[in-house]
């Protein structure tokens, strides 16, 4: 089986089969570019990912190995963001994976799967912060992501009255 | 072992400790193993970024901010709210880095996250009341990909009068209203930096009994204070068909509004002014021959100042006037996109940096107008223009003439190394059969074809093309070969003869269907070899 070494920022390597990495728009075109300046067609390529920490990069992984066999999303599924339908590719296994995260781990997966160019992975995890933010009250939001409020004096009535101008009804 | 690294930094230098031993000291799941094996994990990786605090580089002693403890650190960061500010904080040393990465993490990673989110207005707007560096981030991804950004992808001419979604202000008790809202308050008040300043003496929405006497005085007010906070402006400005008073300050209101907006990057400005209408003068005593040979006067007499940051304009869909012209005359320099809308442009002004425009034409000499471009172009989108008075139910009012193929692309064949989006919206004669455009970047183009379409297999970069009016009968003589809609389209062999194509969208009277290469099924009809086809596949 061709493998490839995929290290992460923290130097974890992980040795990934080539046919799970390609399921990363990143990696196969990091595995493809190595193929053709590589003379040796048995070498094993090595692929440095330097914003992706080895706690994400595992998680990536894993997603991509539960999701070998899932058709892969076309590129340019929705032209103006790039995005699919999250509904469609979201599985009872998707949501057990997710659900025990906090939700900065999430954010570093979008970030993770926008950069590895994992569409389904970006759609689900995307989906979950928005679900956070989406027909919640400030509070609401604030308590799911562990802030505080710092507005001083008059600030957030300002905020509150610049954001009533701009609202849609 | 080769690298294929995306970066130039050196791979650990560690020894490799034993496989197994690395999962179980990293608490890897079991499972992780039949997943994929992990061959190293050095030491020092750190758990978290506590760790990262005894870095040698940012020992006490060494490091001037190393006496202060974690409640100074507190506040100082607290005000520190932009995250660009504190991602430059991260690159000063590695205990700042590592206690920002700790304290501020759910903002560092929101402000790179917003961008990827599809939320309603309603909720991004909310985000803003969650804390100062949240609102900054709402802030400027807002300004970076308003609404009507988002129909920027398209060509000039289907942005559909460059919807937007920033505060619209129509009145001038709603402007006092909002100034007196925003009290002593003199940072950016609109979110995205958007703004509109409709004034319409008659309109659907608004029937006024009587002019709206201090809405342009309301509104030099507003730009006075907040004017500079504008990136994104729209003004419309219909004194319509009756004796409007304020048509008599059409051009001062409009150029002090201008003056006071420095920082303008995309203005939509759409000034209606009927010149067959008599107008009273500012002083209300007399009358105007004309208001169009006023305005065009009084700029000449007091000139526009060049908008340095302007680099998109559309003038809309009003007749052409003198403020057309200003416009364009002080600002060709920097115009990066300019949708032309009515006026037909014959000035000879160049426009070195132009991208992008949208252009109408009435004959073919209008076309001249794109010899004032420059020839790195990418996008052009040509429309054909109507009689004033055109209805679609009269045969006499059919598109004014035919133009001729040839001569319309060799006229392009100037931007043929960048061009990349074309559309004609225009009637044109078939093409001929010999003749092969020279538009090799061309990657968009939306057409309307009758007669032989083999020009189509010259363009070996075109990703997507847009059959406008498609009529089947209308193609006969060309080599491809169209067999239908639905699944049919997949059996034809444009997806061979044009091995770039990745979208085909046929254009009918009352719908238009998509066709993309992705779903060309695997079975797909050969046709015989024939000499021609080899060439091409």
């Amino acid at each position: 089986m061709a493998l490839v070494r995929v290290i992460s920022s923290d130097g974890a390597a992980f040795l990934v089969s080539q046919r799970l990495a390609k399921r990363s728009g990143k990696l196969k075109t990091e595995i493809e570019t190595f193929r053709k300046s590589s003379d040796n067609s048995e070498a094993q390529p090595e692929i440095r990912i330097v914003t992706i920490r080895a706690e994400i990069l595992r998680l990536v992984l894993q997603w991509l190995q539960q999701h070998q066999n899932d058709p892969v999303l076309p590129a340019n599924q929705n032209e103006q963001d790039g995005r699919g339908d999250a509904e469609m590719g979201q599985s009872q296994w998707d949501r057990d994976f997710l659900a025990p995260m906090d939700l900065g781990i999430v954010m570093e997966l979008i970030l993770a799967a926008n950069h590895l160019e994992v569409k389904g992975l970006l759609d689900i995890t995307c989906k979950l912060v928005e679900s956070k933010i989406t027909g919640r009250t400030v509070d609401e939001i604030r308590t799911a992501f562990k802030l505080k409020s710092d507005f001083k004096g008059n600030e957030e009535e300002q905020t509150r009255l610049e954001n009533r101008w701009c609202v849609e009804n | 072992m080769s690298n294929a690294n995306d970066t130039g930094s050196n791979p650990p230098t560690n020894p490799i400790p034993d496989p197994q031993s690395t999962l179980n000291s990293n608490s890897i799941s079991n499972s992780m193993q039949t997943l994929f094996e992990i061959v190293f994990v050095p030491n020092n990786v750190p758990e978290s970024s506590e760790d990262l605090r005894t870095d040698n580089d940012c020992a006490a002693g060494q490091d001037p901010f190393g006496i202060f403890d974690k409640e100074v650190l507190h506040k100082i960061f607290a005000h520190v709210t932009d995250p660009d500010d504190l991602k430059k904080c991260t690159q000063t040393c590695t205990k700042w880095k590592a206690w920002i990465e700790k304290e501020k993490h759910i903002l560092l990673l929101f402000a790179e996250v917003i961008g990827h989110l599809k939320l309603p207005k309603n909720d991004l707007l909310k985000c803003r009341q969650v804390c100062k560096g949240w609102k900054k981030c709402v802030d400027k991804a807002y300004e970076k990909n308003p609404l009507h950004r988002s129909y920027e992808y398209m060509s000039l001419s289907k942005q559909e009068n460059w919807k937007h979604d920033g505060i619209r202000f129509s009145e001038s008790g709603q402007i006092e209203k909002f100034l007196d809202e925003m009290g002593s308050f003199t940072d950016n008040p609109f979110p995205g930096r958007c703004i509109e300043i409709s004034y319409s003496f008659t309109n659907d929405e608004v029937k006024r009994p009587e002019p709206d006497d201090n809405f342009w005085p309301n509104a030099e007010k507003l730009l006075e204070r907040f004017g500079q906070h504008v990136w994104y402006a729209f003004i419309t400005y219909d004194c319509g068909r009756n004796n409007d008073p304020f048509a008599t300050n059409v051009e001062v209101n409009l150029r002090n509004c201008l003056a006071k907006l420095p920082n303008l990057k995309k203005l939509y400005l759409d000034p209606e002014i009927f010149s067959s209408v008599p107008y009273l003068n500012i002083d209300g005593t007399q009358r105007e021959l004309g208001v169009r040979q006023r305005v065009m006067n009084y700029f000449r007499l007091n000139p526009l100042e060049p908008m340095k940051n302007l680099e998109t304009l559309s003038l809309g869909y009003s007749s052409a006037n003198y403020i057309h012209y200003e416009m364009l005359r002080c600002n060709c320099s920097t115009l990066k996109r300019v949708d032309f809308g009515k006026y037909v442009f014959n000035h000879g002004f160049q426009f070195p940096n132009l991208e992008e425009a949208n252009i109408r034409v009435e004959t073919l000499n209008n076309l001249d107008q794109l010899d004032c471009f420059p020839v790195t172009m990418k996008k052009i989108s040509i429309e054909r223009a109507y009689r004033s008075r055109y209805r679609n139910d009269n045969p006499r009012h059919s598109p004014l003439s035919q133009f001729s193929f040839e001569r319309v692309f060799r006229k392009l064949e100037r931007f043929g190394k960048t061009l990349q989006l074309l559309e004609l919206d225009v009637n044109l004669s078939p093409p001929p059969s010999a003749y092969k455009p020279l538009l090799p970047a061309l990657e968009r183009l939306t057409i309307s074809v009758h007669g032989c379409a083999d020009f189509l297999l010259e363009l070996k970069n075109l990703k997507y093309l847009v059959m406008v009016k498609y009529d089947s009968n209308q193609w006969e003589g060309t080599r491809v070969k169209l067999h239908g809609f639905g699944n049919k389209m997949y059996e034809s062999n444009i997806w061979k003869l044009m091995p770039a194509l990745e979208t085909l969208v046929v254009d009918e009277c009352l719908e238009s269907r998509v066709y993309q290469r992705k779903n060309l099924p695997m079975k797909v009809v050969e046709r015989p070899k024939s000499k021609t086809q080899c060439v091409i596949c």
